[in-house]
């Protein structure tokens, strides 16, 4: 039972840990994808804008595990 | 000497299009460059950083959409993996992972899922940010290889001294994509365009451009 607890612990740590460097990850993903935005745009920025979207709803799901990890 | 035959004008023929070179001005197809564009001429509606207001892009060009077979194949492996993994659960509950609670079994597949879905957006902005660009005035390449890497190189129209395209392959001569190397004056360096379609196109408008500025 103890050991079941620990391993419970250890992978909550672990989960924890991968979700944070996720969100890391995707602010560095953001960052590249608003600054080629300036150096090459088309007229449809709403390409860009549909990329910003995806990332935002990625933020979202990491988030919402953080939160499940942490619970 | 009186002209022999003259050509007749086409009736959609504008000024400027006849100020293009040759293929350009009769090739207008693709003129509205959607999310997988390969290949646009004379594309309507695309800016980059220090665009002149004389400048006008005649080719816009990234890798051929085939090229993003392999991580696209890749990647639905990796999304199959984990489906009979659950299905048989009782065949694999040798393996630790398959033993875990529900939770926690949810938990990862939401972060694998995640990771997966991160691993495909990654490479398709890697290949829709990889672009070259022709204008009148200037050879433009953009790299943008994976996500710390970003190399914008340009040169004049008038230090290109040759356009050529390698063309090694089955897949690629099927496909019709090839390596497009343009070629610079002196020790400036080359631009290699890789994987484009239509690599004949793309050379001839390059040497069109180059015989243009021979005649002025």
């Amino acid at each position: 039972m103890t050991d079941l607890f620990d391993i419970h612990i250890i992978l909550k740590i672990g989960f924890l840990i991968l979700d944070v460097f996720y969100i890391i990850f995707l602010f560095v993903v953001l960052n590249r994808v608003s600054s080629m935005s300036k150096i090459i745009r088309e007229i449809h920025d709403a390409i860009i804008l549909k990329f910003v979207a995806v990332i935002k709803v990625l933020f979202a799901i990491s988030l919402f595990l953080l939160g499940l990890a942490i619970l | 000497m009186p002209d022999l035959f003259v050509a007749k004008k086409a009736k959609g023929e504008t000024k400027s299009s006849s100020s293009l070179p040759l293929n350009l001005s009769k090739d207008r197809a693709g003129n509205h460059p959607h999310m997988f564009t390969s290949l646009a001429i004379n594309p309507d509606g695309i800016f980059f950083e220090d665009k002149e207001e004389d400048e006008k892009i005649l080719l816009f060009i990234r890798r051929h959409f085939i090229t993003n077979l392999r991580w696209i194949l890749l990647a639905i492996a990796l999304a199959l993996i984990p489906i009979p993994l659950i299905y048989f659960r009782d065949t694999f509950s040798f393996l630790p992972f398959v033993n875990l609670p529900l939770r926690f079994i949810t938990f990862f597949l939401i972060f694998y899922y995640l990771v997966i879905f991160t691993y495909m957006f990654v490479n398709f902005i890697t290949w829709y940010f990889n672009i070259g660009l022709i204008t009148n005035k200037r050879v433009i390449d953009i790299d943008f290889s994976g996500l710390i890497y970003t190399n914008v190189a340009a040169t004049k129209i008038s230090l290109v001294q040759d356009a050529s395209y390698t063309q090694i392959g089955a897949i690629r001569s099927f496909f019709n994509y090839a390596d497009v190397l343009v070629q610079t004056a002196g020790t400036l360096d080359n631009f290699i365009f890789e994987a484009v379609p239509q690599p004949e196109k793309i050379v001839k408008i390059v040497e069109s451009l180059i015989g243009k500025r021979a005649d002025k």
